[in-house]
């Protein structure tokens, strides 16, 4: 993105009110409790085992540890996991 | 993705995994946009997953490129059991048989029903709903179409206005909105119309036959008024007589008035007493000690309790005691007379019918007598005095 679009699409979000993740591609990461993990716009599965899920982002990576960890559904863009969910942590790279 | 029960259509399978890399395996399996769910891992490098059955196929490239081994654990869905049921035969000839009995028994049609009719009996309408194809057992697919089967109804009932059919599942509702005819007139035979008491013919109407009575003639009981022969010798015809004939006709009444009129009147002062009735006695429930008044009139219908028609030997009595007052008036030899007059007047124009009046009357004589007034009164009252005659023609 050059730097007058990012621009661009950084003053629409904050006009418009819009999410954040309309605009950026940024992951929408929804949590129900601990049991319960949405990932939305991942670039893939880096790590996978049952403590630790790592995902692949736009910008950095996603670090989900827990026990118990399955991948309940898996598109391209989604993910869905359930577990009892320890952390989430954030790599920006 | 769960189980769902479109996964369950499509049928889906369990598979266990061993070997190569689970993170690539994963990644190109939704790259290629396969549905796969429920990813879980058992052990370092081993683990199960659930995949639609149709993507089964596209699965093996992607195992080649990442060196994963597969194996197949569990079968699930209907393409699965399809094979299951179909090797149970009577199982499956008795559910088919159960659709196709409930589907049957809907076509049929149950009952039909007839609204509107007062004139029209139902089972003439049912009749000709018969012939036009509706009826009970009928094939609800064999029957024309409703305002088909309306006009066809319509040209066999002459006597409905308008006819309406409508199906509601398997019923079918006919209503029926009746012509209103005129009244037929009821038929008459030849006859004369005479005369049924000695009178003075003071009026003659006649519709039909030939008058033969005229004003101001005496007639005497049974003589002809209006005769039901018309023509004379070869065209000779008899008709059935019709028309109206008044005459003056005497009355003497005797009238009794007494002198002192006693009238009954209700001071205000009720009571009311209920009752449980058992059988054919009665215990009173409610009321003890009230109503004694001296004179007085009780009012009261006993309601039995009833059970699905039958009356039942128990029941409810509500009387209402009012208080009565007797009021003596004295009258005058005056009065008595007015009275007395009026109702012989008013009982007489009650007998003489409708269109009957009174012409004069005179008292003969007057005279008291135990405390009565008793009056003798001559009437001349105008009324019809016709009453028919039948005919029989002699040849």
């Amino acid at each position: 993105m050059g730097r007058l679009k990012r621009r661009i699409h950084q003053f629409a979000a904050t006009v418009l009110d819009v999410p954040e993740d309309v605009i950026h591609d940024l992951p929408r990461v929804t949590m129900i409790g601990n049991r319960q993990l949405y990932i939305e716009s991942h670039q893939g599965v880096l790590h996978f085992s049952p403590t630790e899920l790592l995902l692949a982002l736009t910008a950095g990576r996603l670090r989900i540890e827990g026990s118990e960890l399955v991948i309940r559904a898996i598109l391209p863009e989604e993910v869905f996991i359930e577990g009892t969910i320890l952390t989430i942590h954030y790599d920006p790279s | 993705m769960r189980a769902t029960f479109i996964a369950y259509v499509r049928g889906y399978l369990s598979l266990t995994f061993r070997g190569g890399e689970v993170e690539a395996f994963l990644n190109e399996a939704v790259r290629e946009g396969l549905r796969l769910w429920d990813v879980q891992l058992t052990g370092p490098n081993t683990g199960r997953f659930k995949l639609d059955l149709s993507d089964f196929y596209r699965l093996r490239p992607i195992l080649k490129r990442t060196g994963c081994r597969i194996h197949v654990a569990e079968r699930h869905g209907l393409p699965f059991q399809r094979k299951r049921i179909l090797r149970r035969k009577v199982f499956l000839a008795g559910a088919l048989g159960f659709l196709m009995g409930l589907f049957l028994l809907t076509s049929l049609v149950w009952k039909v029903e007839v609204d509107g009719t007062d004139k029209l009996s139902k089972p003439l309408v049912l009749a000709a709903a018969r012939e036009e194809g509706i009826y009970p057992y009928q094939w609800i697919f064999r029957m024309k179409k409703m305002d088909e089967l309306a006009r066809g109804l319509l040209s066999r009932l002459p006597d409905a206005a308008w006819v309406g059919v409508e199906r509601s599942g398997t019923s079918i509702r006919i209503r029926v909105v009746e012509t209103t005819k005129p009244e037929d007139k009821p038929l008459a035979s030849p006859r004369h119309l005479i005369a049924n008491k000695n009178a003075l013919v003071t009026k003659v109407f006649a519709e039909k036959g030939k008058p033969v009575a005229k004003p101001n003639l005496y007639v005497k009981k049974g003589q002809v008024l209006i005769s039901g022969e018309l023509g004379e010798g070869d065209h000779r015809k008899w008709v059935p007589a019709t028309g109206k004939v008044y005459g003056l006709v005497w009355y003497v009444s005797t009238i009794e008035v007494p002198l002192t009129q006693v009238h009954r009147t209700y001071t205000g002062e009720t009571a009311e007493k209920s009752y449980l009735i058992l059988g054919k006695r009665g215990f009173q429930l409610t009321g003890y000690g009230e109503g004694n008044y001296t004179t007085s009139v009780t009012i009261g219908t006993p309601k039995m309790f009833r059970f699905r028609g039958f009356s039942l030997p128990i029941g409810w009595l509500k009387d209402t005691v009012r208080e009565t007052e007797e009021k003596v008036y004295a009258l005058t030899n005056e009065e008595a007379e007015k009275l007395g007059l009026k109702r012989a007047r008013d009982d007489l124009l009650l007998k003489a019918g409708a269109g009957a009046r009174v012409a004069s009357e005179k008292v003969l004589s007057r005279r008291e007598a135990d405390g009565k007034l008793v009056l003798k009164v001559h009437f001349e009252i105008e009324e019809e005095i016709t009453s028919q005659l039948a005919l029989v023609e002699t040849p």
